[in-house]
């Protein structure tokens, strides 16, 4: 079973030991730069966009490829497969390998889970939570070159600051359009901060009103989170924010509306207006704090 | 200009009923998949501001509705090419992709620009745009938050995880949309009532002759995570004293 990984250096370590536990005779890598990961050969390529990175998988030999579940590897995944005529799984979860390859998928933004299986050779951008980032040596290390004309013209990038990685936040205080105005969000950022909580939002108030940044959306097309609690403030619950947060310990949701879908998914259901709650909570928290 | 939208018509994932572990897909109404919504009327923008026509491309994955693709068209598409049958349904994204660019071909179609969503609401495998992009040998931009349309090229704003990327592509080209590109229209009863003598194709992919590695469907669950359910109603002092408790009960706060 050879396994070749394609990516960039930050989630190779993650990458690497997902592909370790396939157990695989041979592992290979193809990276942007050097980093220290126990795998059979490190090709280090200089690519810096998508076209080159197809370019540059297309003549490679494979049993299995396997990508990060970015949206750049998610292209570079799906046009490999397409140009070589092979299966593509994407974000798979649980894969396993016996001759052929098996893995689930989240589909119906998270109502359901189904499980596919396809022949061997197959690309698969992989869901990397739970993997362990591994460090170690590269048996050998080369360098790749690859002949590539792109099509498209980078002509500018432009990091975000991030301010913050909510899949790694304990606790998340989340707002929705139960919030209703943008000056509001200091009483929720003072509660957050006196839970030692993260500040999160539903799309409407990253997307459309633009109240928060991207990187605090929670759901299908925005971050998945983990946290032991997650307080939901004024969020009615529609499924494409619900299955960001499914993987919490406990759910605590306010909420003024009683039917209110979320009330199905969440530990504690407070038939609530959050303009009350949040200040008496935030009041009582203190009290405690000082005793 | 000639402009293709995709779309995909799925079951509308916030409206099946679950019954233990399973799913009960098909007793769920269809719906134009969320995302392909933007890819619609970002199409129809262009046309309005450049000319041309937009040839609605939908792939029909279970049940057909009348009513939604009259809705759909009547965003402002000029026609409807619809890819129906069993091999469109189900999860194999090569597949959907090889049948959309045969019936594109096959209706002698030849896209300055092909407009789809990110991703669809029933899979998110974001995988068709890439495919697309191969099968015609065409350029791709995907993740398009903004979009601009200059001298035989588009300028793209790509929306990633880590920040943002401004391209230009070349025309032809296939582009995949993100929500924040625009907001949908509502079309009016009036128009959705023109929209239903709109001209139409319909073209069943096993008449294709597709070529496509086999995915195999070996199971598919409801996710189900258990949750308390416990409600508080009442007193709101009284409330806030019980999520104060289940704070400290989760260590939350001491």
């Amino acid at each position: 079973m050879r396994i070749l990984l394609a990516s960039d250096p930050v989630h190779l370590p993650s990458l690497v030991s997902a592909a370790r536990s396939l157990s695989p005779s041979n592992l290979e890598a193809v990276s942007t730069a050097r980093a220290e990961v126990p795998v059979d050969r490190l090709l280090i390529a200089d690519v810096r966009v998508n076209d080159c990175w197809v370019d540059a998988l297309t003549p490679r030999d494979f049993d299995l490829l396997l990508l990060p579940p970015t949206r750049d590897f998610k292209e570079v995944g799906a046009r490999l497969a397409a140009r070589r005529g092979l299966p593509y799984l994407s974000e798979a979860l649980e894969l396993e390998l016996d001759g052929k390859v098996e893995a689930s998928r989240m589909v119906f933004s998270g109502r359901g889970v189904e499980r596919i299986r396809t022949s061997l050779p197959a690309v698969a951008t992989l869901n990397l939570d739970g993997f362990e980032p591994v460090e170690g040596s590269p048996d050998s290390v080369e360098e790749l070159k690859v002949d590539c004309t792109p099509r498209v013209e980078v002509i500018e990038r432009r990091e975000r600051e991030a301010e913050v990685d909510l899949s790694k936040a304990d606790v998340i205080v989340s707002v929705g359009r139960g919030l209703k105005r943008k000056e509001d969000l200091e009483m929720i950022r003072e509660l957050a901060s006196l839970l030692g909580a993260e500040v999160a939002c539903t799309r409407p108030i990253s997307a459309d009103l633009k109240w928060l940044p991207e990187e605090r959306h929670v759901g299908m097309t925005g971050v998945r989170v983990k946290p032991k609690v997650y307080l939901a403030l004024g969020i009615s619950g529609q499924i494409q924010h619900v299955v960001g947060f499914r993987d919490a310990d406990t759910v605590i949701a306010v909420n003024i509306d009683p039917d209110a879908p979320i009330s199905e998914v969440s530990d504690y259901f407070v038939v609530a207006d959050l303009y009350e709650v949040v200040p008496r909570l935030i009041e009582e928290i203190r009290k405690r704090k000082r005793s | 200009m000639e402009i293709v939208a995709c779309a995909k018509l799925v079951y509308d994932e916030t409206q099946i009923p679950v019954e233990g572990d399973r799913l009960l897909v098909d007793q769920a109404p269809v719906k134009v998949s969320d995302i392909d919504r933007n890819a619609i009327e970002e199409a129809v923008r262009i046309k309005e501001e450049v000319g041309g026509r937009v040839t609605l491309a939908l792939v029909v994955t279970g049940p057909f509705d009348e009513a939604i693709l009259k809705e759909a068209l009547a965003m402002g598409a000029d026609r409807a090419l619809m890819v129906q049958g069993d091999e469109v349904r189900g999860h194999n994204p090569y597949r959907t992709a090889q049948a959309l660019v045969k019936a594109i071909e096959r209706e002698g179609i030849r896209p300055d620009l092909v407009i789809c969503g990110e991703g669809s609401s029933d899979q998110y495998s974001c995988a068709l745009p890439a495919m697309v992009a191969e099968f015609m040998s065409l350029p791709v931009a995907t993740f398009v938050g903004r979009m601009e349309l200059g001298e035989g090229k588009l300028r793209v704003e790509r929306y990633l995880e880590g920040g943002y990327e401004i391209v230009e592509v070349p025309l032809p080209a296939v582009i995949s949309v993100t929500s924040e590109i625009n907001e949908p229209r509502i079309p009016t009863v009036l128009q959705i009532m023109r929209a239903g003598k709109r001209e139409r194709s319909v073209v069943d992919a096993s008449q294709l002759g597709l070529d496509y590695p086999e995915m195999e469907e070996i199971e598919m669950k409801a996710y189900v995570r258990e949750r308390l359910r416990k409600r508080i109603e009442g007193d709101v002092n009284e409330a806030v004293r019980r999520i104060v408790e289940v704070l400290e009960e989760k260590g939350v706060i001491p």
